[in-house]
């Protein structure tokens, strides 16, 4: 094969891959929408204070939840009921940098109907607990998030016990 | 063909291009599916692993027989990114107990040279089922209700950890 030929094919691979890259960006795919969605929960999460700024980002967190969510994190803790209840719990996170939260392994299924999806992924938890030392906690997710007016929300949380 | 270049991509290139490719391959292959690289945070496994140290899963460790008692396994979570790292203690079948510290297995205390020091937690017998293991941290001396330990099915061992 010809330098020139295989030159050629280089740049075509490159430009079909830049392509499939734009496409993806301009017009995502609804599982890249749900995980783009998480991506921005794990911001807020982590953006949370006590001050002013920090309540509009509890605002902002809050809404990426319906209205009747439930979050049940398992080991016989009463389960989160409803939006207004998360907005008042994090607006009770008092200083930033001190807790930081991390989705990971985001893993979606669309229903048939592409009105709701079934999502599971690990969320990881690191404190400072002083002295420059921090404790990891990590967990196994289920989400079941539902389509509104374009919205990805999410209206279930399960924490899984992997060690049971 | 001047020194430098010679030096650079030896006598004859296009055989050098296609053994960094292979080279490139096989790492790609080794550490992304075979021998995972894994590092370690938090402090359940201490003194064993200290947090942040770096060690690699072997996925292929245990397609042909399970796991034995005392290997250190990485149990996978949600995805393949996040693994817990422990010691498995108890087998299939087996009874498995804590009392004041000590790991009981159908009765009888488990010998864990690699324990440097215990708290007395105290966790009520439980019969594993087949393809169940129970896993461990090595660091005995944490509060029990800080430390994830417990029953986990065989699907969810990734591998064995090893150096």
């Amino acid at each position: 094969m010809s330098r020139a030929l295989l030159l050629r094919v280089a740049l075509a691979i490159l430009a079909g891959a830049a392509a499939v890259y734009v496409w993806q960006q301009a017009f995502p795919s609804e599982e890249r929408r749900i995980k783009r969605q998480l991506d921005a929960i794990e911001d807020a999460a982590n953006s949370l204070s006590a001050d002013l700024a920090g309540a509009a980002v509890a605002a902002r967190l809050s809404m990426y939840f319906t209205e009747d969510v439930t979050i049940d994190p398992g080991g016989g803790i009463e389960p989160v009921r409803g939006r207004q209840t998360i907005l008042a719990l994090a607006r009770t996170v008092e200083s930033r940098g001190e807790t930081r939260l991390a989705l990971k392994d985001a893993d979606v299924t669309l229903a048939p109907d592409g009105a709701s999806a079934a999502v599971t992924a690990t969320v990881t938890i690191a404190r400072n607990v002083g002295s420059g030392k921090e404790s990891l906690d990590a967990r196994e997710l289920a989400l079941t998030m539902v389509k509104r007016e374009s919205n990805w929300l999410i209206s279930h949380v399960t924490a899984i016990d992997t060690l049971r | 063909m001047s020194r430098m270049q010679t030096f650079l991509v030896g006598a004859n290139p296009r055989r050098t291009g296609l053994r960094i490719a292979l080279l490139t391959l096989a790492a790609v292959l080794i550490f992304g599916w075979v021998l995972v690289p894994t590092r370690t945070e938090g402090i359940s496994m201490q003194p064993t692993f200290e947090s942040g140290a770096l060690h690699f899963v072997n996925r292929f460790s245990y397609i042909g027989a399970g796991p034995r008692r005392g290997d250190i396994v990485a149990i996978a979570l949600g995805g393949e990114r996040v693994y817990y790292v422990k010691r498995v203690v108890g087998l299939p079948g087996e009874r498995v107990q804590i009392v004041k510290g000590v790991v009981q297995i159908n009765g009888a205390p488990l010998v864990e040279p690699y324990v440097a020091r215990r708290r007395p937690w105290d966790v009520e017998e439980i019969e594993l089922r087949s393809h169940e293991y129970f896993v461990i941290g090595d660091n005995r001396s944490m509060n029990a209700r800080d430390h994830d330990f417990g029953r986990v099915m065989r699907t969810r061992i990734a591998g064995r950890v090893v150096f």
